[in-house]
């Protein structure tokens, strides 16, 4: 009962601490709209030469690829964020009684809830923007979740270790394009290479729901590892930084 | 990481609160081209209930470690640190989530101190009142003067109604009025049996204190305020309800 009170608690501040960041709102529309459209157009002037292996044409390809991009490094930074401003009062509250598992599980909540926003709200943009009709925008979504969710998972594991906005959202940014060529599918690269790279599933779900219409139900296992994996890297970095000594919040 | 805690069995009493012996902290760096910091070299300190301690010191001497330390926020080298109830510890730099009003922070601050919702409303309105704030119940921390937020800050501390209060620098930012009413709280609550430490940096507070301890080059020097004793170790405590050693 306590527990839960606690959790509740943890996840309406982070909620709240995120919605009233008026930054927050306007990066969530800006950002994937600006990305899809960028690459498409991008990729667009490319004419097609014989090393470009892509599914789709260049202009949809570039668009998904964008919306993959932007759902990545959108979640990612969101996710660095969340953990930088609330470490110091997320250390208080540890130290008042709330275990550091406890405000972990209230963040990790609250990021996947942003996730699944962020991701929406990539969909949604990719329906409006791209040239031709999504096949099947709900598995779209799916693999959209996924790339968010991995990436907000990394947001924290780097939030905890490099607590410093710049350079941790450059490190996401960085991460987030590099993996992002390696997971397109526009240049023929070994795959013992891209199979490393987390955003590759979520693409492959997202280019065969919008191409095909139908769902790459093999890639969803591998992105939930690299869900797991990020996530109890990040559990480990996290409950060591907010770990207290001691606790004296027992109430008198 | 502490290596042990000890508990010992119920209904041990003690007057002493906390009590901290002989610890040492010192600052390492991996990186290279820097050195390590010796912030505490040995300091003791026992503080009893109803004391109001003050703990002074220059800039940089370490008081803030040696609070963080007493808190449970920052772990020692060396050394013992003895608990004997709940603790309340307002930072220097309010810890708090900007972006949440005042009734929301104390919401939150109450769960984590597993009050009910009565004794949370009832902390906030005596807290609200005793530091004359309650007009800003509705305002987001962002949005609160430095004054505003320190009360904020302080009242997260004492909510809970804890054995001990650990305050640092507890006052920057208050006006006059507010300055008074936070020394008729100090000595209500020290009254009441509430043992008290403040890092304290105006010199014309020391006759507020029973007992001063000047940090320097990481030891504590202890003074009775209005008596001429000045030790470095207090006597022993009894029957320590938690116990907690240094690593090394």
């Amino acid at each position: 009962m306590t527990r839960t009170r606690q959790t509740v608690a943890g996840v309406r501040a982070s909620a709240r601490s995120f919605f009233r960041k008026p930054f927050n709102i306007v990066l969530l529309v800006v950002l994937p709209a600006l990305s899809i459209q960028l690459y498409g157009i991008s990729l667009a002037q490319f004419p097609k030469f014989e090393f470009f292996t892509t599914a789709a044409s260049l202009a949809t390809t570039g668009r998904i690829t964008g919306a993959v991009f932007a759902t990545g490094a959108l979640a990612g930074v969101l996710g660095l964020f969340q953990i930088i401003s609330a470490r110091d009062a997320d250390r208080r509250l540890s130290i008042c009684g709330i275990p550091p598992r406890d405000l972990l599980i209230s963040r990790f909540a609250t990021l996947v809830g942003i996730s699944v926003i962020i991701a929406a709200v990539s969909t949604g943009t990719l329906v409006v923007l791209l040239p031709d009709s999504v096949g099947a925008p709900v598995f779209a979504f799916v693999g959209l979740v996924l790339g968010s969710i991995i990436y907000a998972m990394l947001g924290i594991l780097v939030g905890s270790v490099l607590p410093r906005e710049l350079e941790g959202s450059l490190v996401l940014v960085i991460l987030a394009d590099m993996d992002n060529v390696l997971a397109s599918g526009i240049f023929q690269i070994d795959q013992r290479i891209t199979r490393f790279s987390p955003l590759s599933y979520p693409h492959d779900i997202v280019t065969q729901a919008v191409v095909d219409g139908t769902f790459a139900g093999e890639k969803v296992l591998p992105a939930l590892s690299f869900v797991a994996v990020f996530g109890v890297l990040a559990v480990v970095t996290y409950s060591w930084t907010v770990e207290p000594v001691a606790t004296g919040g027992e109430a008198a | 990481m502490s290596d042990r805690t000890q508990t010992a069995p119920a209904g041990s009493g003690s007057a002493t609160v906390i009590r901290a012996d002989r610890i040492e902290k010192t600052y390492d760096s991996w990186l290279p081209f820097t050195r390590a910091v010796e912030v505490l070299d040995g300091a003791t300190l026992d503080i009893r209930a109803g004391d109001i301690v003050g703990i002074m010191g220059e800039n940089g001497s370490g008081k803030s470690t040696l609070m963080q330390i007493l808190a449970g926020v920052l772990d020692h080298d060396n050394g013992t640190i003895t608990r004997n109830g709940s603790i309340g510890w307002c930072p220097q730099e309010p810890r708090l989530y900007d972006r949440l009003t005042v009734d929301e922070t104390f919401d939150l601050f109450g769960r984590a101190y597993d009050m009910t919702e009565d004794e949370i409303e009832d902390a906030e309105d005596w807290l609200l009142d005793e530091l004359d704030f309650e007009r800003f119940r509705d305002r987001q921390v962002r949005h609160l003067s430095g004054g505003n937020r320190q009360k904020l800050n302080l009242s997260v501390a004492l909510m809970h109604e804890p054995d001990l209060l650990l305050l640092d620098e507890p006052y920057t930012g208050f006006d006059w009025e507010t300055f008074q009413a936070f020394w008729d709280l100090t000595e209500e609550l020290g009254d009441r049996g509430v043992g008290i430490a403040i890092i304290s940096h105006i010199i014309n507070e020391r006759d507020r204190f029973d007992v001063i301890y000047e940090l320097h080059e990481g030891h504590l020097h202890r003074e009775v305020v209005g008596e001429d004793t000045d030790t470095t170790a207090p006597e022993n405590c009894e029957d320590p309800s938690t116990t907690e050693e240094g690593t090394q």
